[in-house]
Parts: structure tokens; C-alpha cells; sequence
């Protein structure tokens, strides 16, 4: 079994930060924890904006002897670690472009219209996006249910929750990401004080108290509210996470400049954060926003100089700017792959017991359409996922859903059916699955 | 119905008496028996109350009459001039209506054809009853959290970088009436409270002026005055018998010594549901069986949040106590009481700042490498500049709200005069009141950066931003999102001469899917093309001489100054205003039953000559302040 390198965890850290004595944790073969349960597995969220070229993106061969589409190239170094799915197609509905992608690619469902005669069109999640089923099936021994970052702030704010967050509990009950790497960091690793259970038991009650006066949404308010606080007294009660958190600078603070958003440094930082959390087990389950749905991000680093939602629009013929955003983009999904990948666990890697599901909100963004929908699925999910992965291709447009299904089994959400009206599916997509 | 409908309602007519008989060609046609059927079958879904598309309801005929964003449906008399035949017939540039159905049949199209050219009568509107909207709970938004601790533990930091804001709609005040609390802000507040009481606890003057005992002397008695004294301050009213106990029991319960018990207190009342949420439920009204009274301590929280971004000081807490909110007078009262007070700024630059999406300027989208005007400083100063200018009018009893749109005058400070082209101040990082020049193309807001930087891209000016920050921000006419699964991809640029932007943008009014709602957008917004991405002016746009006329709703003009003097005399902008303060202070979308409400305050607005200050007063003198429904089950 090869030894635990701190170096590979921080590449690039200034800070001292105490890792967890995994090798105390496992069995002999390191392939399971000395109590006898399995490594645990861990599912992830990858999200960017307004879809890809789908000539340039879908892969030209199927099966297992599929070749990197030009959009795909960064991928090169974990191929072997991710699945191509094309073909499929969303079937919640399309209510409204890219609020429907969204929603249905992030959880099955239809959207929630909300129009107002006098205000701008704005929509919500109907049911709980896959990264927070996972979340209460896998993620309740952590101390974060589930952690929930972004990378791109400039994300569409007037058009209702659905395009400003990606991960949702329910119908305007959003999970904010954070945006910032060093409030990532002291989230994770900030302490609450252990005398505040008896403070919590109080705020408890009169979270009870007045919910009891209310109906309605209202009322799912201050349920959620009273549960939020139950989960964080448990939280006080459970032993403070193996790793510790030293002095130092990591991971430090990243300002955008002239209109100029540092997108690589940032998503670099939140990969290595997710890593980190993974590595101390103080999650299972995390999403990453990189560029919300119609985000006008812009992708200076390419050669844009209009927000990326109106060049998918107005760039003209081969759209070339497009183009060259969906390659940055997948470039910046393989450095998390890698950092991933380059996370020992166990005798493995954290890739090696994670399934990521990445995806967009419409398949191009010039037409809304929500068929052949863009989806990988990277990670062995602990030996559930096909190793090395595969090009899908559906010709009779199966529901998209069914990779949603096979994601939740992979980390071990052990489901019959998955999804709701046109998204409900009662088969996973066996062609990725062992 | 709205108050512009009313102004607009061209010809009022009875329905006609007797049997319905509908192929009768002699009988005139009968609006509410053979059109608006037609209107609830095919259009409605799109136009309808719920949600209405280019602003446009064809729910009765007084909607129907009144139009959308695009102008008036219907000439009556002049079937051949109406648009709305044209669009029922797909003719012309624009997609055929109903959108993506099946097209009326030739006779449903006849008979509309045949109400137009008979006079478009319609009965009147059926007179809209005031309902109140669902009593609930509202979170404090990040600003009202922070004015709260500071008015309980006085000048300290909050040691914790609180979530965001949820806009919705551009309002925090919306958001944080709707959104679900996530388990990270959850933990944030307890992070914070405990913090915060750790620090309060510590702070000799903070003890003093809240505890009634030194920390070396507790007693059960201390222990419950302070309960009751402080607890009264956070939850803004006085806690329940039930709730006192609880807290004494903490602090009984906390080891250590007194001063534990009252930080334990003080770490749970900062992070209390009753502390964090608003709540405004109200009784049964005695008078009206329909609806609920808010209580007095409800009222008070309900002003003082308005007013001040803050909670009730404790001269409104005793007005509370002593139940004079309950009368017109007495609320009255400490409304003008607060209002005077400097403390009033804070909201209304609160109110303004979301208003006029003023955030935005945190973060400029524009390139240096472009504009060179670009600085970390300038989006900030760009926003003090509209605060001033706009509190300078909004906070002046005496004056005219709408001077905002043609206002010659405006506040600079050394980065802003450079950009403007006038006279920077000797100090360079002060701002000074500057007279803008007479004939010069500048005036009002509109001529101002957070207008024009915001709505514009990194090496250029949107004038289909600026134009939909027009419609949907001024005169609350929201533009629709293109219909999925249509190609929105212009023609590819053929080669040729240098072109302008206007002339790049044409195929928006001729390609038939952009053509509708580009029509709401662009002639507003491409008059401002005579302003760069940055907002400095400039006469030639790619070499060639910019045309800077445009349209606001039919009526012609020649350049952005001049859009200036038509919204001054839009109904639409009073109509907007009130629509948005009534949002800002109740924390929630109106409901159709709240349009009453939006109508009665911008009828005032309009015939009190446009005081910000006597709006702000209606509104807390509407029923829409005092009044909730039941909430919903």
C-alpha cells in the first residue's frame, strides 16, 4: 500500500494542514476500512452554462473504443475514468429554455414556472436536484451533508432561483454556493462552540413554536429551519473531524480584475478544496457551479469579449469563440478530474470511489434544445462504473433521466425509480454501469 | 384595472340585452359572448393573469383595449389598422399569434375583424376588490440582520460572511420573504451568535447599558430582568411567558458563572427564529371577517424596517405597547417622526440601489485593456453618484420625483468628471454638485454611468440592454424570453462597408422571431449608442455617424435627452414606482388583489406632483400595510 504523500495533497499550499490518519482507518488490503464497511463512495456535480457544439462534442465512435471529440481533448490524461452519454434527451418538459435543461438534467423534474403580469419571467425547482438525494442517502455521517461551490459569478439574477443556484432541496429552497475559496476553507474546517448545544435546544424550540403559528410554505420554512438546527447540534455532539486547520495563507483570495474573472485559478483552488474535503471524509457529495445556467460569463481567456450566453446566440456560422469556451471549460472539468485522481484513497484514488455526473443546461445554446443532451459521467464509483468508460449513444432518444439513475447507484443510493412525470425512469443506463 | 387602462379606455360599452344568438350577422357583436372566448381559448395562457407576455392581457376588454409593450391592440372602427389582425393573421415581419398553437379559424378571425370595424366596444371592468395578500413570515435580509445586532450590541463587525441576498425580481425584500433557509446560512447565524455573544458579554458598556447587575453579583432576579429587557429589543416585542422561562432555564442550566448564562441567552436570541424572521400574521379583523389586522408590535417592525432598514427603537416599541399604531393617526405619527429623522436615508438608498440594479457596479464588465477609464474605483463612484443625484430629489418633500429623468445637473468626483467631459473638482476624490452643460446630450439618469456602464459588454454598449433595463426596470414591462426550442441565430455578417450598430442590429426588426420583443428593447436602447460601453460620449460608432433616434411607445425621438422629457410624462413611471415600494415594504410580489392598491397610489403619486416623500407616506396609510389575509394553509 503506498504511502499517504502529503505534497500530493497540497500541491502549491502554503498552510500546514493535519490530514487524516487514513492508513489507522483501513483493513489490510486498504480496500476496505478495518471495520469492515467499503470505502466510502462519494458523488459530485459538475454544471456550466449554455451547452456545447455538438458536432465538436460528441464523440465520432462508440463504445469502448471511442475517440476524444475535439471539445473533449482535455480529458485526455483521465479518459480512461469518464463515459460519454449522447443521444438521450430531457423530458420534463421545455417550459422555457435552459431553466428546463437545468432543472431536468439536474433532478428529473420538471421546472416551477413563476410568472408575474408585471415583473420578469423567473422559475424554481419542482423537487430536490441529485446532488441532494445523495446527500440524505450517503451524506448524513458527515459533517457536511453536502458542499456546494461556484466558480463564475456572473450568473443571471432576475429570472428566479433556477438560474442562480444549481443545487436545490425543493421549490425556492436553494443551497447558495460559495464563490469564495478561502470561505470555503474556513467553513470546513470552523468549529462551533461545543457549549452552544444547550443554546441550540432553545432556538430549536421556538423554531418549533413558531412554526406551529404558520401554514403552508411558510410553515416548510421553519420545518426546514428547525431540522437545519437539529442536524447542527448533532454535529456538536459527534468527535471534531481528523484533520485540523493550520496557520497559513492557502487558499487565499482571488479578485477579479477589469472585468476579467480569474476562472482557472479559482476552479483550481475549488478543486483542490473538494479534494480536501473528500480526503478528511467531511463530506460525500458536493456541486460545483462553474458557470450557472445562462450565465454571462466571459471567457476572456479564449478571446471573448461578450458574455458567453449572447455569443451562443449571436456568433456566427462555426461560432468559433463558442467553440473554443466549451474546450476551456472541459479543461478546466479535467483539472478536477486529475486533482481528483491524484488524491491517494485507500489503495486507489478519491476518483477511484466517486461518480461525477457534468452537464449543462441546454445542448446548444443557439436553439434551447433539449435532445442528444451533452452528459459525462466520470469515476469508478468504487468498481459500479464501467472502467475505462465508454461512448453512449442512444438512437431512439432514452431518457436522460436513466443516467441520473445509474449516478445515484453508483454512490450507492440504492434506488427502484428516479425522477418525476416526463423524467421518471425505472431503468439506469446499463451500457456505463459493470 | 390599471390606471392607465382607465385613461385609455376609448369606447365603453353595455353588452347586448337579450338571447345569445351567435351566427346572427344583423346583431352587433357581443364582446363578452364572441370574443373573449375566443381570447380564453387561444391567448390567455400566454396573456392571462398569471402570466402576461409583453405585458399584455386579453383577460376582459378593458385589458384587451389597453394593449402591451407593443402599443394598442386595436383602432377601433379600422379593422385594416389594427395589430392586432395583423399578428392574428401572421402578417408582417412577427411570428403569427397564437404563438406555436393552431391559428384562429377564418370565421373567429372574421368576427374579431367585425368587433374592430363596429367600434371595439367592451363592457367596463368589473370594479377589482382590494385582498389583501397571505400573512407569513420575512427573513431579514443581510442589511437588516447587521442594522439589528448593531442595535442590540452596538458598533462590532459581524465576525462571519453572511449569505447573500435572493433577489427576486431585483428584490432582497422578496427573496428573503420566499426563500427556504439553507443549512449553511443556518449555521452562519449560530457561527455569528455565538461570536457575537462572546464579545457582547466581554464589553463593560454593553453589560452596563443591558444587564441590571454586576457579572459578580447574578441573581435569578438580574437574570430575568435582562430577559425580559434585551429579549424584548431582539425579538421586537415582548417575549411570552413560555419563551421567558425557556431563556432563564438556559441560563440557569449553562455552568460556569452568571456571566455564561448570559452569553448563552444572547447567543440564542441572536440566532432565534423570532429574532431572524419577521412575523406578520395579524388577528382576526373585528370589522372584516375577510381579512386580519396587523398587531401593533407587527406594525412597528413593518415601519421601522421600511423606514429605517432597521428594527422599532424603543420610542416606537412604547408606541407599540401602548397600542397607538392601531389608528391612521398614531401610525401617522411615528411614520413622520421616522421619516425625519437621517436615519430615513439608509432606505432610501437601500430602495434606489435595487431599484436601479446599482450592485451591478461592483463589479464593471468592461475590459481595461478597452477602457481606459476602467478602475477598481469606478463602478463604486458611479454608484454615489446616482445615490446623490437621486436622493437629492427622492429626500426634497417639494419635488418632482421624475426630475431623475432630465435632471441638468449631477454629482462628480475626479474619475467620473474625465469620463464626462466637464470640469473635475480640485480634489479629485471628493464629489462635487456640477451643472451639467445646457445643450450638452447628458441629463437625468439615464445619462449616467450605472446606467450606461451596467447595460453594456466588455468592448461595447448594449443598446439591447439598456433598452430592456428601460422596459422592465422603469416602466415594469418585462420582456419575455425568446420561446424554447426557436433558432435564435442571426444571419451569418456578410462582407461589406463598415456598418454601425443600428445598422447590424436591423435584422431584429425584420427576422420574424426577434422582431416582437426586440421591438420593446431597441428603439429605447439604440439612441444611447451615442454613449461608448464605458458611458463616454462619442458622435461616431465603426467610423460613421450614429443615429441617436428612437420610439417610446409610437412617439418618436431624436436623441436620449429627449427620452428623457416622455418618461417624465409616462403614466407608466409613477405606475412603476409605486408598484416597486409597495414591493420593497410588504416583501412580496403583488397579487391580483393588491392591484387596487398599485392603482390608489399612483393616482396619488400623480396628483400630489410626484413627492417621493408623500408615496412613502401612502403607503403606510394604504390597507395593503395593515392588513394581511389568512395565511395560506
Amino acid at each position: 500500500m503506498k504511502a499517504l504523500d502529503r505534497r500530493t495533497f497540497l500541491r502549491g499550499a502554503t498552510a500546514a494542514v493535519a490530514l487524516p490518519t487514513l492508513e489507522a482507518m483501513l483493513d489490510r488490503n486498504g480496500t476496505a476500512l478495518a471495520s469492515g464497511a467499503p470505502l466510502p463512495r462519494r458523488l459530485g456535480v459538475f454544471f456550466w452554462g449554455n451547452g456545447v457544439r455538438l458536432a465538436q462534442w460528441n464523440p465520432k465512435e462508440r463504445g469502448a473504443r471511442w475517440a476524444l471529440s475535439d471539445e473533449l481533448a482535455h480529458l485526455a490524461a483521465v479518459k480512461d475514468y469518464v463515459s460519454v452519454v449522447s443521444g438521450t434527451q430531457i423530458k420534463t418538459g421545455n417550459e422555457q429554455g435552459h431553466h428546463a435543461g437545468s432543472v431536468g438534467i439536474l433532478s428529473g423534474c420538471p421546472m416551477v414556472s413563476q410568472p408575474h403580469p408585471a415583473s420578469a419571467y423567473a422559475s424554481t425547482f419542482s423537487g430536490p436536484s441529485i446532488d441532494q438525494v445523495a446527500a440524505d442517502a450517503i451524506g448524513r455521517g458527515t459533517r457536511f451533508r453536502s458542499l456546494e461551490l461556484g466558480v463564475s459569478r456572473r450568473v443571471t439574477d432576475n429570472e428566479g432561483t433556477t438560474l442562480l443556484y444549481l443545487s436545490h432541496r425543493g421549490p425556492d429552497n436553494p443551497n447558495p454556493p460559495e464563490y469564495d475559496p478561502q470561505a470555503v476553507f474556513e467553513r470546513l474546517f470552523g468549529r462551533l462552540d461545543p457549549r452552544d448545544r444547550s443554546v441550540l435546544d432553545v432556538v430549536a424550540e421556538d423554531a418549533r413554536a413558531l412554526g406551529a403559528r404558520l401554514g403552508g410554505h411558510d410553515r416548510r420554512r421553519l420545518d426546514q429551519h428547525f431540522q437545519n438546527i437539529r442536524e447542527l447540534e448533532k454535529r456538536l455532539a459527534a468527535p471534531p473531524p481528523r484533520c485540523g486547520m493550520g496557520a497559513g495563507a492557502w487558499p487565499g483570495r482571488y479578485q477579479e480584475e477589469e472585468g476579467k474573472e480569474p476562472l482557472i485559478e479559482l476552479n483550481a483552488a475549488m478543486a483542490r478544496l473538494v479534494a480536501l474535503a473528500w480526503s478528511c471524509d467531511l463530506t460525500r457529495v458536493f456541486s460545483l457551479q462553474f458557470a450557472g445556467s445562462v450565465a454571462t460569463t466571459v471567457y476572456w481567456q479564449v478571446g471573448e469579449d461578450k458574455p458567453h450566453h449572447q455569443l451562443t446566440h449571436d456568433e456566427a456560422g462555426e461560432q468559433p469563440l463558442v467553440h473554443a469556451a466549451t474546450i476551456f471549460v472541459m479543461h478546466r472539468l479535467a483539472n478536477l478530474l486529475q486533482e481528483l485522481r491524484d488524491t491517494p484513497d485507500g489503495a486507489g484514488n478519491l476518483l477511484d470511489s466517486a461518480v461525477l455526473l457534468a452537464s449543462t443546461d441546454t445542448s446548444e445554446g443557439k436553439e434551447h434544445t433539449l435532445k442528444d443532451y451533452p452528459i459525462l459521467v466520470a469515476g469508478r464509483a468504487g468498481g459500479r462504473l464501467k472502467h475505462p468508460g465508454v461512448h453512449y449513444r442512444s438512437d431512439s432518444g432514452e431518457n436522460a433521466s436513466k443516467v441520473l439513475l445509474s449516478v445515484l447507484r453508483a454512490a450507492g443510493v440504492p434506488l427502484k425509480r428516479f425522477g418525476k412525470k416526463g423524467g421518471l425512469v425505472e431503468d439506469g443506463l446499463g451500457a456505463i454501469e459493470i | 384595472m390599471s390606471a392607465r387602462a382607465r385613461l385609455l379606455l376609448i369606447v365603453v360599452g353595455l353588452s347586448a340585452a337579450g338571447p345569445a344568438r351567435a351566427d346572427d350577422d344583423d346583431e352587433p357583436v357581443d364582446f363578452r359572448r364572441q370574443i373573449l372566448p375566443i381570447f380564453e381559448g387561444a391567448c390567455v395562457e400566454c396573456h392571462g393573469a398569471k402570466k402576461a407576455s409583453g405585458a399584455l392581457r386579453l383577460t376582459g376588454g378593458v385589458e384587451a383595449l389597453a394593449g402591451g409593450i407593443t402599443g394598442k391592440l386595436v383602432v377601433p372602427g379600422k379593422p385594416g389598422e389594427s395589430y392586432l389582425l395583423r399578428r392574428l393573421r401572421g402578417e408582417g415581419d412577427e411570428d403569427r399569434m397564437p404563438l406555436q398553437r393552431p391559428p384562429l379559424s377564418k370565421k373567429e378571425i372574421a368576427v374579431v375583424a367585425r368587433w374592430i370595424e363596429e367600434g371595439a366596444k367592451v363592457p367596463p371592468a368589473p370594479p377589482t376588490t382590494f385582498v389583501p395578500a397571505p400573512g407569513g413570515v420575512r427573513r431579514l435580509t443581510v442589511a437588516q440582520y447587521r442594522s439589528s445586532v448593531r442595535d442590540l450590541l452596538g458598533e462590532v463587525p459581524v465576525p462571519v460572511a453572511l449569505e447573500p441576498d435572493t433577489l427576486i425580481s431585483g428584490s432582497a425584500a422578496v427573496g428573503a420573504g420566499r426563500i427556504v433557509i439553507s443549512r449553511q446560512a443556518t449555521e452562519k447565524y449560530a457561527l455569528a451568535a455565538s461570536r457575537l455573544a462572546a464579545r457582547a458579554t466581554t464589553d463593560p458598556a454593553w453589560w452596563s447599558r443591558w444587564v441590571p447587575c454586576e457579572a459578580s453579583a447574578g441573581s435569578p432576579t438580574c437574570a430575568a430582568g435582562f430577559v425580559s429587557h434585551f429579549g424584548e429589543r431582539a425579538f421586537r416585542r415582548p417575549l411570552t411567558a413560555a419563551e421567558s422561562e425557556r431563556y432563564l432555564a438556559l441560563a440557569r442550566r449553562t455552568p460556569g458563572a452568571f456571566v455564561a448564562g448570559v452569553r448563552a441567552v444572547v447567543a440564542a436570541l441572536l440566532q432565534s427564529p423570532s429574532f431572524l424572521y419577521r412575523v406578520e400574521l395579524g388577528v382576526p379583523d373585528p370589522t372584516d371577517p375577510s381579512r386580519r389586522v396587523l398587531t401593533d408590535y407587527e406594525m412597528a417592525s413593518r415601519l421601522s424596517f421600511f423606514l429605517w432598514g432597521a428594527p422599532p427603537d424603543q420610542e416606537l416599541l412604547d408606541a407599540a405597547a401602548a397600542g397607538r399604531l392601531s389608528t391612521d393617526e398614531g401610525l401617522r405619527a411615528q411614520a413622520e417622526r421616522m421619516l425625519a429623522s437621517p436615519r430615513s436615508r439608509a432606505t432610501v438608498e437601500t430602495f434606489f440601489s435595487e431599484l436601479l440594479r446599482l450592485g451591478k457596479l461592483e463589479h464593471l464588465p468592461q475590459f481595461r485593456s478597452k477602457y481606459q477609464q476602467v478602475s477598481s474605483t469606478l463602478g463604486p463612484a458611479m454608484r454615489e453618484e446616482t445615490l446623490r443625484v437621486v436622493e437629492e430629489i427622492a429626500l426634497d418633500p417639494e419635488r418632482d420625483f421624475r426630475e431623475i429623468f432630465d435632471a441638468p445637473f449631477t454629482y462628480v468626483n475626479g474619475e467620473l468628471a474625465h469620463l464626462y467631459g466637464v470640469a473635475p473638482p480640485a480634489d479629485e476624490s471628493a464629489f462635487v454638485r456640477v451643472e451639467l452643460p445646457a445643450g450638452g446630450p447628458r441629463a437625468g439618469v439615464l445619462g449616467q454611468g450605472s446606467f450606461l456602464a451596467v447595460n453594456a459588454h466588455p468592448t461595447a454598449p448594449s443598446p439591447t440592454k439598456r433598452g430592456r433595463f428601460i422596459r422592465e426596470t422603469l416602466l415594469c414591462q418585462p420582456v419575455p424570453p425568446p420561446p424554447p426550442d426557436v433558432s435564435t441565430k442571426l444571419p451569418k455578417d456578410g462582407k461589406g462597408p463598415a456598418r454601425t450598430t443600428r445598422q447590424k442590429m436591423a435584422v431584429h426588426r425584420t427576422a420574424v422571431q426577434c422582431a416582437g420583443c426586440h421591438k420593446a428593447m431597441d428603439p429605447l436602447g439604440l439612441p444611447f449608442e451615442t454613449y461608448d460601453g464605458i458611458g463616454a460620449f462619442r458622435e461616431r460608432d465603426n467610423g460613421l455617424p450614429i443615429d441617436a433616434s428612437g420610439e417610446l411607445d409610437g412617439v418618436p425621438f431624436r436623441a436620449p435627452r429627449e427620452l428623457g422629457a416622455l418618461l417624465r410624462r409616462s403614466p407608466k413611471v409613477g405606475v412603476c414606482l409605486a408598484r416597486n415600494l409597495l414591493r420593497f415594504a410588504l416583501g412580496h410580489l403583488e397579487g391580483e388583489g393588491e392591484e387596487p392598491l398599485v392603482d390608489e397610489l399612483s393616482q396619488a403619486l400623480e396628483r400630489d406632483g410626484y413627492h417621493f416623500r408623500s408615496l412613502v407616506l401612502n403607503v403606510i396609510a394604504s390597507r395593503g400595510f395593515r392588513y394581511v389575509g389568512e395565511a395560506a394553509p
